[in-house]
């Protein structure tokens, strides 16, 4: 069954079809959550409100666009709030504990080398660019973090940064450009 | 490090800043808020709000209505010494009390006018009552205070004593522009004192 099929049947009042679109794009709505807020917390509690308010505007849905995009359109609103909210900021200053814990991610994904120099070596490479990435500017960040994810095409990321699709391009050529630069400066990469 | 290569670890790290699940209860989550939700957020603005209002209502009249009836009973002896009639200064909307005042009995011969007769409340009567006992007012004799002879005053003269005279200041007049040196030179001022 089509997302347009189960949208007219949860318009109608079928919980169960609306049950079967929050299955579909699930992951997708958090991880757009997720490279917003840079927080799985963050995203936990504002992934469901997202649904929420798709379901509350399911009316308004015209099928000018994906279901997938027009929820994602909303998703991304719903966490750039999340993340202008004050709530957030004084939340990271009380419990810093994100910056730790997509750490201990980048510790368990951390490629193994071939000596136990050159795995260090790669770790402390890897966590410099992290360090990048979250200096980037938002715009930067965003659109390479949504395009490196894998759950969006290009069309999707413009709707849902509002820009065109060039533009979004450049964004990420750019965030790549800078975050070696970055790295650059601060010596961890020899000058090409 | 190329930048080829660069750039593969930065998509890489990108990828993974992005990695994650929702928790396996999400949807459950999800279904259980559409249920929950509006009834949290409407049922207090609509049924609580109303309730509120209607309580503040009956709350005001209970408490407004006791002190009407002793308003009425305190001012009634004040307007009844001045021999001014109550209708002159209530408001129009008035309670039934005090619209009947041709039916009016006559009034007591202990004097309390009008607005005694017209009162028929239990705190109009204990007003008069308080009025009755009353004691006289007080008479105070005149306080007396005597003139102040004049001719018992000592005064001294006033008189002006006369200030010593100035003794005039000689002024030598300043020379004229035929007095000046021929060489033009200016005069110093000690050249002047000589």
């Amino acid at each position: 069954m089509s997302d347009v099929d189960l949208v007219a049947r949860a318009r109608q009042g079928d919980p169960a079809a609306f049950g079967e679109l929050v299955e579909r794009h699930r992951t997708a709505v958090y991880r757009a959550a997720l490279a917003a807020l840079g927080s799985h917390a963050d995203a936990e509690d504002t992934a469901p409100d997202a649904f929420l308010m798709a379901f509350r505007r399911l009316d308004t849905f015209r099928g000018d666009a994906s279901f997938k995009t027009w929820l994602l359109t909303i998703a991304w609103h719903q966490a750039i709030n999340h993340r202008r909210s004050l709530s957030r900021v004084w939340r990271r200053m009380v419990a810093p504990k994100d910056q730790e814990e997509m750490e201990s991610v980048l510790e368990n994904v951390a490629a193994a080398g071939p000596t136990p120099e050159g795995t260090a070596a790669h770790h402390e490479l890897r966590r410099e660019v992290e360090r990048a990435i979250r200096s980037l500017s938002p715009k930067l960040r965003d659109a390479l973090l949504l395009a490196q994810s894998g759950e969006y095409s290009y069309d999707e990321i413009a709707t849902m940064l509002r820009a065109p699709i060039g533009t979004i391009k450049w964004r990420v050529f750019e965030a790549r450009r800078v975050v070696r630069a970055t790295l650059q400066q601060r010596g961890y990469v020899d000058v090409q | 490090m190329s930048n080829e290569r660069l750039d593969r670890l930065i998509d890489e790290v990108a990828k993974q800043l992005t990695a994650g699940q929702p928790s396996s209860d999400f949807r459950a989550r999800v279904i259980a808020s559409l249920d929950r939700r509006p009834g949290r957020v409407w049922r207090p603005i609509w049924i609580v709000a109303p309730l509120g209002t209607l309580a503040v209502a009956v709350l005001v009249v209970l408490v407004a209505r006791p002190f009407q009836g002793r308003d009425r009973g305190a001012e009634s002896p004040a307007l009844q010494r001045t021999g001014q009639t109550v209708t002159a200064e209530k408001p129009p909307i008035t309670p039934k009390a005090e619209t009947p005042t041709v039916r009016r009995p006559p009034s007591p011969p202990g004097g309390f006018g009008e607005t005694a007769g017209r009162r028929q409340d239990p705190s109009g009567r204990a007003a008069a009552e308080v009025a009755a006992l009353a004691p006289p007012p007080l008479e105070v004799p005149p306080l007396g205070v005597e003139a102040i002879g004049v001719a018992a005053l000592a005064t001294d003269s006033i008189a002006v004593t006369q200030l010593d005279a100035i003794t005039p200041i000689a002024v030598e007049p300043l020379p004229t522009d035929d007095e000046r040196p021929a060489s033009g030179q200016r005069r110093s001022p000690n050249d002047r004192n000589e």
